[in-house]
């Protein structure tokens, strides 16, 4: 249970067609779209809203005549109270609110506006909040009794920090991307996006806003209709050559048919082989921790025996102090077990790979040539590499295991958020700080049966006739370095 | 193909003296006003065995400093080479690697210079030494022309990666894949370490400073060894750029040719129409550019083949075809073949070039300073060069192009008529003092610093041990609490190198400062706070800001910010990215801009958007604009102050320096005449927090100043100033502005990076003051070095204006400056000298 506000600028609005934005909050069902800036209030104004107006739409900064009287606008949904004021008094209403019983205090109640700014002034390498002073003025926090987490859509979704006592979230909009936040009873905020180029038919690899131009006048709307062209029709659109058509219409099938589309399988592992399939979990992107590496080691596959034991293994560190533990751990079992199988994970050669790499010869050196010689394997990377199509809204484990018809447990969490849990177990070490392992070592699995879904997918599929050669999909900005999308 | 010119195979009858080319000169003037004659110099040579008894060098002697260089490598130490062009430099790291890797097989190494264009010479180099050799020592370029199918090859396989600081700055978040290398790398060698000052040296600081933490990482402490041209703190410098102690070779012992240095003053110009701008006046007469194209075609067609060196693109293309029109109005009737070399040349153009400079299929060259850094040209016979380049170190450089080994050779000074040039013309012995300019290099910059910090948290989690890298120097703490009347002792020189550790790492930032605590967490709080980092440093501090940090890095800028530069409608221009500043002051709507020789006029400033731009449209005027501006300097946070006695103070510290671009005037090309304007300009003030000097001196100053001008030789009054105020004025002003254009006679820094202003009395001095500030948001450490070298700046400034020849009120070789925000008023040479003067003798005095 959550709420979801997804957040739009007047930048996305001038810059995506309708159907994006449709397109967009099909991705995310959002509760409420919030509007971060005055001028996107007045582009949604002038248009009737447009393809906005089947959803609540939030503006916490709307023209003066509107802001300043009566109280501040609030929504009840995903089990949480969501107040948007739109100017001081408003702001002061909070209490008022709480007062009437309109906010549950049992609850956490999240506060959206444009009243509080981060700055930096890195010649002073100093950050300041701007407006707390007078934010704090009128909210009177101490006067209320519930707890409250304030999302200042001026600051990056990613943003989360406590300013004496204020928990401030950022609600804004990263560039090129869309955001989403889910923002949950207990105090939790996961954020979730979505490049731009994964809406409407610029999702296609190969095909950019120009060839969607073009795809659009030709009468292709949806990745169907272009699944549906074939190669021969897209290379008659100006600008793609043989190459790019291939690629457009493996991916374009992949995304129609919800399979994946593989064109050869140089590089795949020797199907006689059976990987162990691997997710970690870490404290952040470029981890000091990794506490948890999670391998499932089938038995079975397409009904044969294979040479694993059918378990899943979490290798757990749950003391802050052991550092290296869960990484030992593996490889100890790794070398004596498994050793010359292949290991398979998603995103794996920018992530999980050179992660346990990095902890392995720091915490166990002696270990380290077992994970250097053991052959490795990333689906994202080698499909982007050329050899296949993945379906899918976005390159997401979840979202493409999902396509593939894998009905996994919605945790509701993102990476980005465990990591913030497990930092918060280091520095508090509390009985309320402590993770609940079991359910994050359970999520693990899941993630792990869903990647050998996809990895049983790329290796049953025929390769398609056609010869794309190399070169990788459009969409190589990679995964690396996206909070909100690491596993 | 030098045609029918004389071929002059012997060298007796080639003009390379003074005397030659006033005889043999066709029309020559008296341009000759001075000459310094450098006999020639053997070699000091040692047997390689004595250093290098298990390598098969391939060549009869080393030099000496070769020599002492690899010994002091064997030892383990550090080195910084300070020596002149084609001393052998190279040779140096390349053996000493060849020696270190017959130790230690598998060892690498990272080769670093500031040019593609010199990795690429110097990979061909390396390599042929070490097949000389008979060693199986593979050295690769890697960078960012090197195709995508063979980076892994040479990441994994390369025993010499030859790279630029650009290239490690985004090489580095991906050190995972740099194991091989980055596991066995014993030596880093930075090249060229004289060119990293100002902001990209901060830049590069910082780099090696994330690199070395890289390497330590994986378990490599490298040595490391930085050569240089000639600078004045060789070793400070290289410190400063590493953090390591350093031991210096500098005495260069390869052999050399005699020189004639020749110093060329052009005629002066016909006068032209004068108008009402002395700046353009000036300008109307005979270029350097001019001048040096004829000395090209001469040396050319007598058979002495030349490299020329011009200031900018436009001017080697233009010089260049000027070269061959004056060889055809030449009386020996020859023809000249000569070609223009930049870093705008493919790299294809460049290499012809380079080839036919070495075959002697080309008589001259002119070029850029693009050949001044150490691309082998071959055998060069004379080096022009139209204007001073800057910096007695690049002065030297230039002119060590021509005459390779022990060949003869001729150097030519041309002159222009800026105020440095006029100096050295002066006083040609300024160039053979044995301190040449100290190299600057300011880690202080907190935004430089900042931005640095994420990108080594992105590249591995920050911890309590990176103070080591990170708690450097910068942050200088108040002097005291801003009361101007305290007063320091005027022992601590902040130029000094105090006692350093002779081993080991300097627990500091090179400079023997105490490592500064406090500076990195300050840094991490703030990006903390601004959602950047997450986690402490007791465990690790990650990087959570949007995906690669470093690609903000901007190796010429401090801030990420800057305005792209767009030409309306199709095509493209080369026009690097610019500061707002810049922005604002040259590329307002309606400025017009000259680029490599075309006319622009700026259409659009646009800020609004996430990519902010200007937009130029082609246009062909006769007009030029100059941008006026109001500036102020408050919030003083002084750092260091100097009681000089008798309401004199000399101070150091961090302004806020506002400036507005208010207004500009259009102005006709050669007379200078006012065409249009002032037309007020719709941008917003700019403020800048940076470091910036003052000379604050006693108001009664004036009235002692003034009583030494006759009446008639002051400004007219200018209200509300009369005109002995107005006059006095000029004179702090002419100060500010004279001590701006000659820094570069003490310290290697460039001028377009600082700024000034002047006042009849500052609030935060309480008395006339002059400033000058760095023009870089963060400070650069130039107005700093200023301070640090005030006495010497200011008598060299003194000498120059008090010698110049023009009237009171300056001229471009004294006191005017094209930056100037108030059109180069008011402006007085002599209270200029009477007011320096009187600061001299109490810099003295101490
Ligand atoms: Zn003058
Ligand atoms: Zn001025």
């Amino acid at each position: 249970m959550s709420a979801r506000l997804t957040a739009l600028s007047a930048a996305h609005l001038d810059r995506l067609a309708p159907r994006q934005v449709a397109d967009c909050l099909a991705y995310f069902d959002p509760d409420a779209v919030v509007l971060t800036d005055a001028a996107a209030g007045e582009a949604t104004r002038a248009t009737q809203a447009g393809p906005l107006a089947d959803v609540e739409v939030l503006a916490p900064n709307p023209p003066p005549y509107l802001a300043n009287r009566g109280l501040p606008r609030v929504i009840d949904a995903g089990g949480v109270d969501v107040v948007v004021p739109a100017s001081h008094d408003q702001l002061a209403g909070v209490a008022v609110l709480e007062h009437e019983g309109t906010v549950d205090p049992a609850t956490e109640t999240y506060v959206v506006s444009d009243l509080l700014e981060v700055a930096v002034e890195p010649t002073e390498l100093a950050a300041r909040l701007d407006g707390r002073e007078a934010y704090l003025d009128a909210l009177d926090p101490g006067a209320l009794d519930g707890s409250y987490t304030h999302v200042a859509v001026t600051a990056p979704p990613s943003y989360r920090r406590r300013w004496d006592g204020m928990r401030v979230v950022g609600g804004g909009t990263p560039e090129s991307e869309v955001a989403t936040l889910s923002l949950s009873p207990d105090g939790t905020v996961c954020t979730r996006s979505i490049r731009e180029t994964r809406l409407g038919l610029r999702a296609i690899a190969g095909v950019g806003a120009t060839t969607a131009a073009r795809l659009r006048e030709r009468g292709a709307s949806e990745p169907d209709d272009v699944a549906a062209m074939g190669v021969p029709d897209l290379r008659a659109v100006d600008g793609v050559g043989r190459g790019r058509a291939e690629e457009i219409a493996d991916h374009a099938t992949a995304i129609a048919e919800g399979r994946v589309v593989v064109s050869d399988h140089e590089g795949f592992p020797d199907p006689d082989a059976e990987p162990i399939f691997l997710d970690v979990e870490t404290d952040g992107l470029t981890p000091t921790a990794v506490w948890l590496v999670g391998v499932l080691d089938r038995s079975r596959r397409d009904g044969q025996a294979t040479a694993g034991d059918g378990r899943f293994r979490p290798f757990l560190q749950r003391d802050p102090d052991a550092d290296g533990f869960a990484v030992e751990s593996f490889l100890s079992w790794y070398a004596e077990h498994a050793a010359g199988r292949p290991v398979v994970a998603y995103n794996g050669r920018e992530f999980d790979f050179p992660v346990i790499e990095r902890h392995a010869a720091e915490h166990c050196p002696e270990l380290l040539d077992h994970w250097t010689t053991a052959p490795t394997f990333d689906p994202l990377a080698w499909a982007r590499d050329g050899h296949a199509a993945l379906p899918g809204r976005t390159n997401g484990l979840s979202d493409v295991a999902a396509a593939l018809g894998w009905d996994g447990d919605d945790t509701g969490l993102t990476g980005a958020a465990v990591a913030r849990r497990y930092r918060r177990w280091c520095r508090e070490r509390t009985a309320e700080a402590e993770l609940d392992w079991d359910r994050h070592v359970e999520y693990c699995e899941d993630d792990a049966r869903a990647l050998a879904r996809v990895y049983d997918a790329l290796a049953r599929a025929d390769p398609t006739a056609h010869d794309r050669g190399t070169g990788g999909g459009s969409d190589a900005g990679s995964m690396q370095g996206r909070l909100t999308d690491f596993s | 193909m030098t045609g029918d010119a004389p071929t002059g195979t012997d060298v007796g009858s080639r003009p390379l003296t003074a005397d030659e080319l006033e005889r043999t000169l066709p029309g020559y003037e008296g341009q000759v006003v001075d000459r310094i004659e450098q006999p020639a110099k053997p070699g000091l040579t040692v047997d390689p065995a004595t250093v290098l008894p298990d390598l098969d060098v391939p060549f009869d002697g080393l030099y000496e400093h070769q020599a002492e260089a690899i010994a002091a490598l064997q030892d383990g130490a550090n080195v910084a080479v300070s020596t002149a062009t084609a001393s052998g430099k190279t040779y140096i790291y390349g053996l000493y690697f060849a020696w270190l890797q017959r130790r230690r097989p598998g060892a690498t190494a990272l080769f670093t210079y500031p040019t593609k264009a010199l990795s690429g010479d110097q990979v061909t180099e390396l390599n042929d030494l070490y097949d000389d050799l008979g060693l199986d020592v593979l050295v690769e370029k890697y960078d960012g022309d090197t195709p995508a199918d063979r980076k892994r090859a040479i990441r994994d396989r390369a025993d010499v990666v030859v790279t630029n600081f650009a290239g490690l700055n985004v090489y580095l978040p991906h050190h995972h894949r740099w194991r091989s290398t980055f596991a066995d790398c014993e030596l880093v060698v930075v090249d060229e370490a004289h060119a990293y000052t100002g902001v990209q040296g901060m830049h590069v600081a910082w780099i090696l400073r994330r690199l070395l933490r890289v390497l330590d990482r994986y378990g490599s402490d490298p040595q490391l060894v930085c050569s240089s041209a000639t600078v004045g703190n060789p070793v400070e410098h290289a410190e400063r750029l590493t953090g390591r102690p350093f031991a210096l070779v500098d005495e260069d012992t390869s052999p050399r040719g005699a020189r004639e240095i020749v110093f060329w003053d052009p005629p002066a110009g016909d006068g032209g129409s004068g108008g009402d701008d002395p700046l353009a006046a000036a300008e109307a007469g005979r270029s350097a550019n001019a001048e040096a194209a004829d000395l090209l075609a001469h040396l050319g067609l007598s058979g002495v083949r030349t490299l020329t060196f011009v200031r900018s693109r436009q001017g080697a293309e233009v010089t260049a075809k000027q070269a061959e029109r004056a060889a055809g109005r030449h009386p020996t009737d020859g023809y000249l073949s000569v070609r223009p070399y930049h870093a705008g040349h493919g790299k294809e153009t460049r290499r012809g070039t380079e080839h036919g400079l070495k075959s002697g299929t080309l008589d001259g060259v002119v070029t850029t300073n693009a050949l001044e850094l150490g691309i082998d040209v071959g055998s060069v016979d004379a080096a022009v060069l139209a204007g001073y380049p800057g910096s007695r170190q690049s002065f030297w450089q230039q002119l060590g192009r021509a005459g390779r080994g022990t060949d003869d050779a001729l150097g030519v000074l041309v002159a222009r008529s800026d105020a440095i040039d006029q100096y050295v013309l002066d006083d040609p012995g300024y160039l053979l003092e044995d301190d040449v300019e100290d190299a600057v290099l300011d880690l202080s910059n907190n935004v430089v610093y900042a931005q640095h910090v994420l990108c080594g948290a992105n590249e591995m989690p920050l911890t309590d041990d990176d103070r080591e890298w990170f708690d450097v120097n910068g942050a200088h703490r108040p002097a005291d609490d801003g009361n101007e009347e305290w007063s320091s002792d005027r022992s601590g020189d902040p130029q000094s190198v105090q006692d350093r550790p002779a081993q080991g790492r300097l627990p500091s930032d090179g400079r023997g400062n105490p490592p500064d605590e406090g500076r990195l967490d300050a840094a991490v709080g703030m990006w903390k706070d601004a959602g950047k980092l997450v986690g402490d440093l007791d465990r690790g501090v990650q990087y959570a800001g949007p995906p690669r940090p470093e690609a903000d890095v901007d190796m010429y800028a401090t801030t990420g910010e800057r305005f792209e530069v767009r030409l309306r409608g199709d095509g493209e221009i080369d026009i690097a990215d610019l500061a707002r500043g810049r922005a604002y002051r040259d590329f307002h709507p309606g400025a017009l801009v000259l680029h490599d020789g075309v006319q622009y006029e700026a259409v659009a400033l646009r800020e609004d958007t996430p990519n902010p731009y200007v937009e130029l449209q082609r246009v062909s005027t006769n007009e030029y604009t100059r941008t006026q501006h109001t500036k102020e300097v408050t919030d003083l946070d002084r750092r260091e102050v100097v009681d000089l006695g008798g309401g004199y103070r000399l101070g150091w510290g961090m302004g806020t320096v506002n400036v507005h671009y208010d207004a500009y005037t259009r102005h006709e090309i050669g007379s200078g005449d006012l065409v249009g304007g002032p037309r007020p300009l719709e941008v917003p003030p700019v403020d800048l927090r940076t470091g910036v000097t003052w000379v604050r001196t006693p108001p009664e100053l004036g009235e002692r100043v003034l009583d030494g001008i006759p009446g008639e030789d002051l400004l007219a009054a200018d209200a509300p100033l009369g005109e002995r105020e107005y006059t006095f004025l000029g004179g702090l002003h002419g100060a500010e502005h004279a001590m701006i254009k000659l820094a570069p006679l003490e310290l290697h820094l460039s001028k377009s990076d600082l700024g000034g202003l002047s006042t009849l009395s500052h609030p935060a001095t309480g008395g006339p003051t002059w400033f000058v500030h760095d023009a870089v948001d963060g400070g650069v450490g130039f107005a700093r070095s200023i301070f640090g070298h005030a006495s010497a700046v200011a008598r060299r400034t003194r000498e120059r204006v008090a010698a110049c020849d023009c009237g009171v009120q300056g001229c471009p070789s004294c006191l005017m400056d094209h930056q100037c925000g108030n059109r180069n008023e008011p402006l007085h040479a002599p209270a200029t000298v009477g007011i320096l003067d009187a600061v001299l003798d109490r810099l003295d005095d101490g």
